[in-house]
């Protein structure tokens, strides 16, 4: 095994190009635990700590643009405004410990179905912007994920930053796990309204191979509401339609039987997430509106 | 490969490391500071937590080869890592966001005889663990003391749920967590005295 | 949210200083809290090897052929050993029945059972050539329940024993058999105006205590050894060490490491056989380090248990009989299994009166990890089936719960089902007024957090699945027995050491205790000796 240091992002780059079997290591949550275990023997490690930018982030019009790097903590402490359904998912990851390394970085690198980050991308919208030595390209987090623990990374490129979409409405995210912290997901759910376009965006996790948004359940929604009149009004959203989101949420899912849970009981928690989570953000955007009414 | 970095204020080096080793093993096994404990390796029990730049992680998911350069501070230091920051605070050299790496640089160790237990300075966190009867089989403590000491410098009243959160990646399989609980309360509490008297 | 529960003294025990009833601080808290306590992992020597355990990756099978010279060839490595390399003709161990090959031979009777050790310069270089050892395996079918450990054509786990339970067992797949029968519980069925019967299915657990097994092994220059190991039992260890090491007790001198937790677990032997092997073979001091997956491996879990149980009672809520049966998975090896049978039956009744019992308990061996000891052992998987019962027959009554426990209590005098008196006081029914008589938290107490509360005082907590929606409390009570007639006949007790001291005439002051520093002067091959630590047996 070789340890590789590089000291800066082209250095790294580079590094990656002449080793594409490398295998970054930053936060090292996931890969020392397969080292430690001797589940994986690398040909070589690629160390990304010393490389500053991945730890920075900026707050752009439209996005945050975030170091692959950046710790949970530092999402929990400085961007729960701009990112709130990150920030939430980010503080069930692992235990303080693991949030002052881990990064959304590593979830995307490793894309484990079960990452906590991905239901929250996905909501928010997400771009990955992934370099190499050939070039710089911004790939859609929806197809980021390609399989289990597979991505559309290519072996010689890296994540530098995700491109998030700023907060223009009430987030949420949901949860399922054996305990209250320290815990993998059973499964996850994550929403995103946003008023300005009238949509809703979800995220779902550890329900199918990959992460995935529920389209069907969004497109209902998303006709519901217009229909409705329910952005302009901002009447509370009829149990029914509440009911059929959280059907074809649980529809979406394509979830294997395993020691953390089985499948018929994935789709059913997913429902009930997909439930909540649209009711809390909806009295979130209520609670807003009401606000705005009042101060005009 | 070689790795060189400061633990408890003193410069180390260590050869011949291999590169699959955690800073975990390095310090165990490698510096003679088995203080941080070997007990989950996979960052579920936190018996391992040191602070690397101030900051608390699990030592065995961090690579060797990750803290050339880096200041860990370890169980073994924490008495006088302690020590120093009170010193520091008492001359207003101090804010309320945790030790800056430029304050963790400036520190070192003073030696300790490790031949006895007794007649040993300790840290206000280490005292109350002994105090509330929060230490049995102590596998699981220098993790806890760690994140605890760090948990109360940066919040000197915390609730039940911060101590909670702050100590949710530290398993205890011996004390059912109540009285670890109360150490830290009575950390708390003896700091807030101490700061109020002054 | 403040602090709530601030304590600002320690207020237990005695006021008189010195006096008994005073709370007194551990002596080895100050070398715990500052990580100068020496764990049996933090061992170190200057020229140590480290030990690894070659483990069997499948449940039964036989091995046709060991083949370790790829292993030995490579650089670093300084010993691989087999079955064929055992120093004597004593290759068994065990805690009660010595059927635990030291390593495996001929077969493999579990997965994880240890088959091959080596000893090399570096952990790494231990595990890749334990990876080069080549075993070819021929599975055989597994046993896993009492079906299919007592089915006609049942493979027998263990051919030709002769321990002291096989003349009182129906099937050499079943380690021990204790029946219990008092009293007529047919005859007392018919005064029954209720009975509840009830299949109840126990899993595995685990002690996972937090220090791994380990420890160090030094050769010494009389041929002797010197082990330094966390361990329950040093005595029983020994007994079961120096035969298999061809050594007179006298020679295996045992050093109590620093023990990090064990509840039971460490009861059996683990790494202290093979490190004693491995530095007697090399020369050199071996440390061995089990990680936690292994340390899965290592130790013996509670045994998983199905439990059948009838109890009737009158309207008035008495019991009138209890019959039961309870088939315990002792899995490959017996460790403490007759043991786990003993009190699993001489306390399946419960804290409760019941002069009719008709009890049968037995251990199997499967192929399934080895179980033993573990906190209650026996006393907790009869306990989950009987609370259960009681609640049944409560609900079946319509009486309350506690009222139907209360009713039934055992007390000072109560015969237990072995017809032995209990001579003790045994204040059941008062402990279960009491626990009855405690306030309850409010039902929803993140009401009180009010409106602005962050996610954390919610019950959904940060993993925030609820904000209340679909919570609903459940409250239950539940009431158990243990060590009392003890696994048939074990005596527990205490000692305590008193010296007494004059000083001019005068009795002395208390002083601190001196054996503090002996014991830690008295380890010289280790950078940091282990101070004593306080495990006790079971």
């Amino acid at each position: 095994m070789d340890f590789l240091r590089p000291a800066s992002w082209e250095e790294a780059l580079a590094a990656k190009a002449e080793h594409p079997t490398a295998v970054p290591i930053a936060g090292g949550t996931d890969v020392m635990v397969e080292i430690n275990f001797d589940h994986r023997r690398p040909e070589y490690l690629l160390d990304l700590n010393r490389i500053g930018e991945l730890r920075e982030w900026e707050v752009g019009e439209e996005t945050v643009r975030l170091g692959a790097s950046v710790p949970y903590t530092q999402i929990m402490d400085h961007l729960r405004a701009e990112l709130p359904g990150l920030a939430l998912a980010a503080h069930t990851v692992g235990s303080p410990q693991i949030r002052n390394r881990g990064s959304v970085g590593g979830n995307l690198g490793a894309a484990s179905p079960a990452g906590d980050s991905h239901p929250a991308l996905l909501s928010a919208g997400a771009e990955v912007e992934a370099e190499s030595v050939r070039g710089t390209r911004l790939i859609p987090v929806e197809e980021f994920y390609t399989g289990v623990k597979r991505n559309a990374l290519e072996p010689d490129e890296l994540i530098k930053r995700v491109h998030i979409k700023k907060a223009d409405g009430p987030q949420q995210f949901s949860k399922v796990g054996t305990r209250n912290a320290m815990v993998i997901a059973v499964c996850a759910f994550g929403i995103a309204l946003h008023p300005a376009t009238r949509t809703v965006k979800t995220g779902i996790g550890s329900a199918a191979p990959t992460p995935l948004r529920a389209r069907a359940a969004e497109d209902f929604l998303n006709a519901a509401l217009e229909e409705g009149g329910f952005w302009e009004s901002g009447k509370i959203i009829t149990p029914s339609i509440a009911k059929q989101f959280a059907e074809l949420a649980s529809g979406a899912c394509n979830p294997i039987d395993d020691v953390r849970g089985t499948a018929k009981y994935r789709r059913h928690a997913v429902g009930i997430m997909a439930r909540r989570t649209l009711g809390w953000t909806w009295e979130q955007y209520r609670g807003t509106a009401r606000t705005l009414e009042g101060a005009a | 490969m070689r790795v060189n970095f400061t633990v408890n204020g003193r410069k180390q080096e260590a050869d011949d490391v291999w590169e699959g080793e955690s800073l975990l093993y390095v310090l165990r096994e490698r510096m003679g500071l088995p203080g941080s404990k070997n007990a989950c390796e996979q960052g579920e029990c936190g018996s391992c937590t040191v602070r690397l730049d101030g900051v608390p992680v699990c030592a065995c998911l961090v690579a060797a080869g990750q803290v050339e350069g880096r200041e860990v501070v370890t169980v073994e230091g924490l008495a006088d890592f302690a020590k120093q920051r009170e010193e520091s605070c008492a001359s207003g050299a101090c804010g309320s966001g945790g030790t800056s790496l430029q304050a963790a640089r400036q520190w070192s160790a003073k030696g300790t005889d490790s031949q006895t237990g007794e007649g040993e300075e300790l840290a206000p966190i280490q005292q109350a663990f002994i105090d509330a009867g929060a230490v049995q089989c102590g596998f699981c403590t220098p993790g806890l003391l760690v994140a605890a000491d760090e948990l109360l410098e940066r919040n000197a009243e915390p609730s039940d749920a911060d101590i909670r959160e702050a100590l949710s990646g530290n398993l205890c399989r011996c004390t059912g967590y109540e009285k670890i609980l109360d150490a830290v309360r009575l950390a708390a509490a003896r700091q807030d005295r101490q700061g109020s008297g002054v | 949210m403040g602090v709530t529960g601030t304590p600002t003294s320690i207020n237990q025990g005695s006021k008189t200083k010195g006096g008994i009833g005073e709370s007194t601080l551990r002596p080895d808290g100050t070398l715990k809290v500052t990580g100068e306590f020496a764990y049996s992992s933090d061992m170190w020597h200057e020229d140590m090897l480290w030990g690894h355990t070659l483990r069997s990756t499948t449940a039964h099978a036989e091995i046709r052929s060991i083949d370790t010279s790829e292993a030995l060839a490579m650089p670093g490595v300084h010993a691989v050993l087999t079955y064929d390399d055992l120093p004597t003709e004593v290759k068994n161990y065990g805690l009660e029945i010595q059927d635990t090959p030291v390593l495996a031979h001929g077969k493999v009777r579990h997965h994880g059972e240890p088959v091959a050790v080596v000893a090399a310069d570096h952990p790494e270089t231990a595990r890749r050539a334990a990876a080069k050892i080549k075993i070819d395996y021929a599975e055989l079918p597994v046993i896993t329940d009492e079906a299919s450990a007592t089915a006609p054509d049942a493979l027998l786990i263990h051919e030709g024993r002769d321990d002291h339970h096989i003349g009182h067992v129906p099937h050499p797949n079943i380690v021990h058999r204790q029946p219990i029968v008092r009293g007529n519980a047919d005859e007392a069925a018919e005064r029954a105006d209720v009975i509840v019967s009830g299949e109840y299915v126990f899993g595995m657990q685990d002690q996972a205590f937090l220090g791994p097994e380990s420890g160090m092994a030094v050769p010494g220059e009389d041929g002797g050894v010197d082990l330094y190991v966390a361990t329950q039992w040093l005595h029983s260890d020994l007994r079961q060490i120096a035969p298999v090491l061809g050594l007179p007790e006298e020679k295996v001198r045992m050093t109590l490491s620093g023990v990090g937790g064990a509840f039971g677990g460490r009861e059996d032997i683990s790494m202290q056989i093979h490190a004693c092997l491995l530095a007697l073979r090399t020369g050199k001091p071996v440390k061995m380090v089990y990680n936690r997956f292994e340390s899965f491996f290592g130790h013996v879990h509670r045994h998983p248990a199905k439990l059948w149980y009838e109890h009737g009672a009158t309207k008035d809520g008495k019991l009138t009989h209890m019959k039961c049966r309870i088939v315990l998975d002792g899995g490959a090896y017996a460790s403490a299994s007759p043991a786990v049978v003993g009190n699993a039956s001489s306390l399946s009744v419960g804290p409760y009166v019941v002069e009719d019992v008709d009890i049968e308990a037995i251990a199997l061996y499967t192929n399934n990890p080895p179980c033993g000891a573990m906190r209650g052992f026996g006393a907790v998987q009869a306990c989950f089936a009987y609370e259960a019962q009681m609640d049944k027959l409560a609900a079946k009554l319509d009486m309350d719960p506690v009222e139907f426990r209360r009713l039934n209590a055992m007390e000072q005098g109560t015969l237990l089902p072995t017809g032995q008196p209990c001579d003790s006081p045994a204040p059941v029914a008062e402990l279960l007024r009491r626990v009855k008589a405690m306030p309850l938290p409010p039902e929803q107490q993140w009401l009180a957090a009010g409106e602005e509360a962050d996610v954390r005082a919610l019950p959904g907590g940060l993993s925030n699945t609820t904000h209340g929606e679909g919570v609903v409390r459940g409250i239950g009570y539940a009431v158990g027995i243990k060590n009392v007639g003890f696994s048939e006949g074990f005596d527990d007790y205490s000692t305590a050491r008193v010296r007494m001291e004059v000083v001019n005439g005068e009795p002395s002051r208390p002083c601190t205790p001196r054996w503090r520093r002996s014991a830690r002067a008295a380890s010289p091959s280790t950078r940091r000796s282990p101070a004593p630590s306080w495990a006790s047996p079971r």
